[in-house]
């Protein structure tokens, strides 16, 4: 393949670098991960350039690889150890009695503190300002990184559980705990950051 | 609950025991079920104890509310615009320069 079909290398960073950051900044809320894994993709590009085929446009094709880098990089973020213990139903740990009562008469309730209350603010997705999506990424970037893994996987690759478990080397059982303690973590975050403001 | 155990069998008494564990669900088991109910993954006993339980808990009702539209403004958030530093973006331009010519 040669090189006049539309790679051009030289012209990479200052066409894609911003668009490269922005997607992996938007899902990895770590500034220098974030940049590592740019210069990662543009050096690993290169390195791979003679398999581009000019079926699709160079920012895809680089968006592509820096898709498989996330990933990579959400799997080496989980340890087996973490893995095993999320491998079964539920349990009744520090993480969870902190928004669930673990007294038996009341098992399972919410605590006080914890139950979700109406927000303050009003809320329109389509509305919403920069400094909200700001603090929504900061949310997400407190995540340990495998809930994140899931959590933006799901809702913003929109892949289904299946093909997430599959990319992260994750069992069923894994993924809806890792899942529903993204969204308990999620919720609150933007409770105290934004909506109790 | 009186109606299926006065069918008599067997299979009466295993109904009767899912709905008492249905309708004993707790706000933890409820909210670790709003991703399977989304995935359509969720059985029939629990989608019976969950549509229940949201009946009468306001907290998971709100709980499935507000994490529906977080979910809603995830996906926006990756069409937002970040930046690179300038001075990384330059380091960057200068390091790429350099492979380039090898």
């Amino acid at each position: 393949m040669s090189a006049e079909h539309k790679l051009e290398p030289e012209k990479w960073i200052e066409r894609y670098a911003d668009a490269l950051f922005s997607y992996t900044f938007s899902r990895i809320n770590r500034q220098d991960v974030a940049e590592d894994l740019v210069q990662d993709t543009f050096f690993s590009a290169l390195k791979a350039k003679d398999t581009f085929r000019n079926d699709s446009s160079e920012k895809t094709w680089l968006i592509a690889i820096l898709k498989r880098k996330i990933i990579d990089y959400y799997r080496k973020k989980s340890t087996q150890n973490e893995l095993n213990i999320f491998d079964k139903p539920e349990e009744k740990d520090g993480f969870m009695n902190h928004f669930f009562d673990s007294e038996p008469q009341y098992d399972g309730h919410w605590n006080n503190a914890s139950a979700p209350k109406e927000w303050k603010k009003d809320f329109d997705t389509k509305l919403e300002s920069d400094e909200f999506y700001e603090i929504l990424n900061g949310c997400l970037g407190k995540l340990p990184e495998k809930w994140a893994a899931v959590f933006t996987l799901k809702n913003m690759d929109d892949l289904d559980s299946e093909e997430i478990c599959k990319e992260l080397g994750i069992s069923p059982s894994n993924y809806w705990v890792l899942m529903h303690r993204a969204k308990l973590q999620l919720r609150e975050c933007m409770d105290v950051n934004w909506f109790e403001k | 609950m009186h109606l299926v155990s006065s069918l008599g069998n067997g299979r009466g008494r295993i109904d009767e025991m899912n709905i008492v564990q249905a309708l004993k669900m707790s706000c933890r088991d409820a909210t670790y079920l709003h991703e399977k109910k989304r995935e359509g993954k969720i059985s029939m006993s629990e989608s019976m104890g969950l549509w229940f339980h949201l009946l009468i808990c306001k907290f998971c009702a709100l709980f499935f509310r507000q994490i529906e539209k977080l979910e809603e403004s995830s996906n926006q958030l990756s069409e937002k615009q970040f930046s690179l530093t300038a001075e990384r973006k330059a380091k960057l331009e200068s390091d790429f320069k350099e492979e380039l010519k090898r």
